[in-house]
């Protein structure tokens, strides 16, 4: 019985093979189930977390991607959770640029997200123009949303009709006397052009408008566990 | 007979590493694999369009996006200013590419790596970015 005894080596032999296989492949799975978890969890809450702050009906944006400085400044973290439920049971922390707005619990290696944004500040600024003649205009200089005019004409001489780019903004038959808000179109550069009996002398028109300022900066949001 | 005949038991081995083989491709081509990085870079384009579509123009036009794609003109006078904005709003890390109707601005877009991009639409065609990390 010789063909017997062969077969002893032969299953050692198909044993081994067969027990590298299943090492190998045990090892590749392994490596293919690593490279597939990433805490799906944390990258749900980081991607979300970000779109939602710098979304248009964000509480903390002007705009899609325009963060009002003053606001930005005042978030904490309660508020962050009342606004933005998506955290909760979170850690995570929000920084812009450099600066840490709100950090709760330790997010150090959670997943993280950039955007880029612009922070907007908007400053008054005051302008006297000078008018030749009874058509009075005046061009603001930036692009502003909202203006305030003040007018103060000379007695006997009345302001009708305040125009911003031919439309009319204010009208009183009796005269414009005082301080007006008027909206502006944030998309195109405003002429104002005031209506008057008589020319108006320097000083008795004020202009204050309100042009945005940006800075570019990162929105650096990272949540773990 | 001592003849050349193949083992049973190895030609069963055989057959069993290529059933064990046939489970671990399930394994490896099914199970999602990490992804590249693009959310992250989509986001990148997504943000930088979105800043650029907002703000105002140089000289004329409603946005900057709608200035630079409004005639061909006015794309060779911006192109340079473009860039250079570009480059400011975006990380440090990334490079870009702008295709627009009458030409493209930025680097030349690289093979075989990760690439973000988004299209945004403009009275006058689309407009095109790309961004990738250096």
């Amino acid at each position: 019985m010789r063909r017997a005894q062969a077969n002893l080596p032969a299953l050692v032999v198909a044993l081994l093979v067969v027990s590298t296989a299943i090492g190998m492949s045990l090892a590749l799975a392994d490596g293919a189930f690593a490279g597939a978890t990433r805490s799906p969890g944390d990258r749900r809450a980081a991607v979300a977390l970000s779109e939602r702050l710098v979304s248009a009906d964000s509480p903390v944006t002007v705009r899609k991607n325009v963060l009002n400085r003053t606001i930005v400044a005042r978030l904490n973290a309660s508020s962050l959770r009342r606004g933005f439920p998506v955290v909760a049971g979170h850690d995570f922390s929000v920084r812009l640029g450099n600066r840490t707005l709100v950090s709760v619990g330790d997010s150090t290696g959670g997943v993280t997200m950039r955007r880029i944004v612009l922070v907007a500040q908007r400053q008054p600024v005051e302008l006297t123009p000078r008018f030749t003649g009874p058509n009075a205009t005046v061009t603001l200089p930036r692009r502003s949303r909202r203006a305030d005019l003040t007018i103060h004409p000379p007695a006997g001489t009345t302001v009708r009709t305040v125009r911003a780019n031919g439309r009319v903004v204010r009208y009183d038959p009796a005269g414009l006397d005082g301080t007006y808000r008027v909206r502006l179109a944030r998309l195109e550069t405003t002429t104002l052009a005031l209506n008057a009996s008589a020319s108006l002398p320097a000083g008795s028109v004020t202009v204050t408008y309100y042009p945005e300022r940006t800075t570019k900066a990162t929105l650096v949001v990272t949540v773990d566990g | 007979m001592g003849r050349a005949q193949l083992s049973t038991t190895v030609v069963e081995a055989a057959v069993g590493i290529l059933l064990i083989f046939a489970v671990t491709t399930g394994f490896v081509l099914a199970v999602p694999h990490a992804t590249d990085g693009t959310t992250q870079l989509d986001a990148y384009a997504r943000d930088a369009a979105t800043v650029l579509a907002n703000e105002p123009p140089r000289h004329h036009g409603a946005t900057r996006l709608d200035e630079v794609t409004a005639s061909n003109a006015s794309f060779v006078r911006e192109r340079a200013a473009l860039r250079r904005r570009v480059d400011r709003i975006l990380p440090d890390n990334l490079l870009f590419r702008i295709r627009t109707p009458y030409g493209d601005v930025g680097y030349a877009r690289p093979a075989g790596v990760p690439v973000g991009v988004v299209r945004v639409a403009t009275a006058h065609g689309e407009v095109t970015i790309w961004v990738w990390y250096v």
